[in-house]
């Protein structure tokens, strides 16, 4: 299969984001797919049929690539109503390998890397949030007493 | 292989099991007891939140149902088996090894309140259970202490708790966000009790709020059995036997003789024992006392997850992001208690949860690919609460457990679930549902989703080998001993004739305490 045609498909699964009116200079852009190191392995034998199968609804490999990224949208919705299981599958595995990138990570505002042993600050209740308690308290007892 | 005869055999080390173990082998040294376990221990130093794609594991060999972990094809570190859920409206959640589902459990750590040990004679649903929250009490207080509470005393939704070891878990940007919300309102909101140390305590480290609770705690700062009942069990002389799953409870002219395993290197064994434990969970321990040929009406039935939704709402302003601990921050007991004017019986608990992780929020979308999910994920990430809004269901027989025609890997009959949602739990739900998106709004949501049904969220198993004084509607008395079998017992969550509109967890450990004691009294 076309290097192409494999990228074509990972960056429509994940586009990332474009910049546009809402992009702002403190918040990075989500990259494409293939730009965070996402790659479809040809040889891997249990995407082949559904990478085949997009292939034949584009009119060929070449076609899908070369189509436009709304065309190439609506063909893999196409591909994911007749091939649900396996589509969702290929979708699965390249958005664990998207998501732990630690680029699209990055660009999330989140750490990359192990969750330990570093973990993270949260801030306690401040005094505002605390003294919300009293009004609870004044309430008074709210369960329900049994004899 | 045949073995000296013990005392007692416990079958299943979870929370129920290892409670129990530890509170009889504290009242009676006297007595031999075995323990055995289907899975082993998990390795701390080995944990995935350790690794930089832990993220995945959550979704692999470490997701929360048993089936998800089997189809993987990682080798996971629970010794799992597959239970059919096609008919379930909720998929079965569990741990199998040392610890059982206290590895993976929140320590969400919240009490029935009072009224839930009556439900027939306060509102005529469900079943009154064989005796009172003030029976128990005194075991919540144990269990509170051996498992290391943190939290807030003086919560006016509950009879007054001993102060908490430690102080509540930092509640985060999310938690005031939500006690927000709830105060505008004029609601109830407390901090939850958790199970999870918010200071170092009894020799274990304090949480870092890494995030992953549900994939095992690599500090040790969330409470499981491992760490907590087993330690101290051992050391009382309990020996427990992992990587050995239990076939069959041998049972002869109505009195148990011990019970048959397949221990770690597939050799048959029985032992011997003069009283037999099962606490196997709701789905392992009717499977097990099927597969002996215990007869019970009640065996398998009534089976009880708790209704489960979500509500969420997105935030202009930055929360904390997928921090843990995941169970804790706030809660509600507002519509708790039963108020007719609502259209159902009993309550909900809305309990405000922190974010998931990013890979997790993402694979959870109806549609995960494409620009719609990236922007909704952008909108989403570090500015979401999330309420999940939990309710009683109610016992119903056609709720149940069953054996399949089929023999699975372990040796044992297959198992299969069916479970649908009631209409009762539906109104429970949506009224739930509505109150925490009013909640949401409150606290400055700018926009709410809800999840009418989540399916992933079947942690609760319970009533399957329920505790009454009718044997043809129990299976067990008030003492855990099964009607139809004198010195056969149970002492898990199955045992639960209705469970409230809260986690189980706290319950269960305090039910096998007093178990224990009931035993520990009886037995010559
Ligand atoms: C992901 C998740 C999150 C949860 N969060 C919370 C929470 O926040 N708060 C809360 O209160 N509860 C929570 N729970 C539920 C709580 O963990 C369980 O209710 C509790 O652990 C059940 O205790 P148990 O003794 O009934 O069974 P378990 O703890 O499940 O133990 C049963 C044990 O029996 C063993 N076993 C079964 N059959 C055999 C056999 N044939 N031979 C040998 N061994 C056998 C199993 O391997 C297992 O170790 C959660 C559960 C899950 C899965
Ligand atoms: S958040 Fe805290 S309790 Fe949860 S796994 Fe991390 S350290 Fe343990």
């Amino acid at each position: 299969m076309r290097n192409a045609f494999l990228e074509a498909v990972v960056d429509t699964v994940l586009p990332g984001e474009r910049g546009g009116p809402d992009a702002t200079p403190d918040v990075l852009p989500l990259p494409p797919g293939s730009h965070a190191g996402v790659v479809l392995d040809p040889n891997y034998a249990a995407q082949q049929g559904v990478l085949r199968f997009i292939a034949e609804r584009a009119g060929g490999e070449e076609a899908f690539a070369r189509a436009s990224f709304s065309k190439r949208t609506e063909l893999l919705e196409q591909v994911e109503r007749e091939s649900f299981a396996p589509f969702r599958a290929l979708v699965s595995a390249l958005v664990q390998d998207y998501y732990e990138a630690p680029s699209v990570l990055v660009a999330m505002g989140w750490r990359e890397g192990a969750a330990q042993p570093l973990g993270h600050d949260v801030p306690q209740a401040d005094a505002g949030t605390l003294r919300c308690l009293d009004k609870v308290r004044r309430r008074g007892r709210l369960w329900r007493p049994v004899s | 292989m045949r073995l000296d005869p013990v005392d007692i055999a416990i079958v299943g080390a979870g929370f129920g099991g290892a409670a129990f173990a530890w509170r009889l082998s504290q009242q009676r040294p006297d007595l031999r007891i075995v323990c055995v376990e289907r899975g082993g221990y998990s390795d701390r130093s080995a944990l995935p939140a350790l690794r930089p794609d832990w993220q995945r594991a959550v979704l692999n060999e470490w997701a929360t149902s048993p089936n998800l972990r089997l189809k993987s094809g990682r080798k996971p570190a629970s010794a799992d088996y597959p239970i059919d859920d096609t008919q379930s409206d909720f998929k079965p959640l569990m741990w199998n090894g040392v610890g059982g589902s206290t590895i993976a459990w929140a320590a969400h750590f919240p009490r029935l309140h009072p009224s839930d040990f009556r439900t027939r004679s306060l509102d005529g649903v469900g079943d009154d259970w064989p005796f009172s929250y003030a029976d128990l009490e005194p075991y919540y207080d144990l269990n509170d202490a051996e498992c290391g509470v943190s939290g807030l005393a003086g919560d006016p939704a509950y009879p007054p708790k001993p102060d908490r070891a430690m102080p509540p878990v930092a509640l985060g940007r999310m938690g005031m966000a939500a006690a927000r919300g709830f105060d505008a309102l004029g609601w109830h909101w407390w901090p939850v009790d958790a199970a999870i140390n918010s200071r170092s305590h009894a020799g274990r480290a304090a949480c870092n709020h890494c995030g992953p609770c549900l994939i095992g705690c690599a500090t040790g700062a969330k409470s499981s059995t491992d760490l907590t009942y087993w330690p101290k069990a051992l050391e009382n002389g309990v020996e427990l036997r992992t990587g050995c799953v239990v076939q069959q409870v041998e049972i002869e002219a109505g009195r148990a003789r011990g019970i048959r395993y397949w221990d770690e290197i597939g050799r048959e064994v029985f032992q011997p024992a003069q009283i037999v434990v099962v606490a196997g969970n709701g789905i392992g321990t009717p499977r097990l006392l099927l597969a002996s040929g215990v007869k019970s009406p009640a065996l398998g039935k009534n089976l009880m997850f708790h209704g489960a939704a979500y509500a969420r709402g997105l935030f202009r302003e930055e929360l904390d992001g997928p921090v843990g601990p995941v169970g804790c921050a706030i809660y509600s007991h507002e519509f708790y208690e039963t108020d007719e004017s609502r259209g159902f019986k009993r309550g909900v608990h809305l309990q405000v949860t922190r974010e998931n992780a990013l890979l997790v929020q993402a694979s959870r979308l109806d549609r995960p690919w494409g620009e719609t999910a990236q922007r909704w994920l952008r909108d989403e990430f570090r500015h979401s609460v999330a309420v999940l809004v939990c309710n009683e269901d109610l016992p119903e027989t056609h709720n149940r457990v069953t054996l399949t025609d089929e023999v699975g890997a372990d040796g044992l009959p297959g198992v299969k679930v069916e479970y649908r949602v009631s209409e009762h739990t539906r109104r429970a739900l949506d009224f739930g549902l509505d109150r925490a998106e009013e909640m949401l709004r409150a606290a400055g949501a700018h926009r709410t989703v809800r999840i009418a049904l989540a399916p992933l969220t079947g942690w609760h198993l319970l009533g399957t080998a329920r505790m009454g004084t009718d044997p043809a509607t129990s299976v067990t008395d008030a003492s855990g001993r099964v009607h139809a079998v004198g010195n056969l017992m149970v002492a898990d969550g199955s045992l639960f004739p209705t469970v409230g509109a809260v986690n189980p967890g706290s319950t269960i450990g305090a039910l096998a305490l007093k178990l224990a004691d009931d035993l520990a009294r009886r037995v010559e």
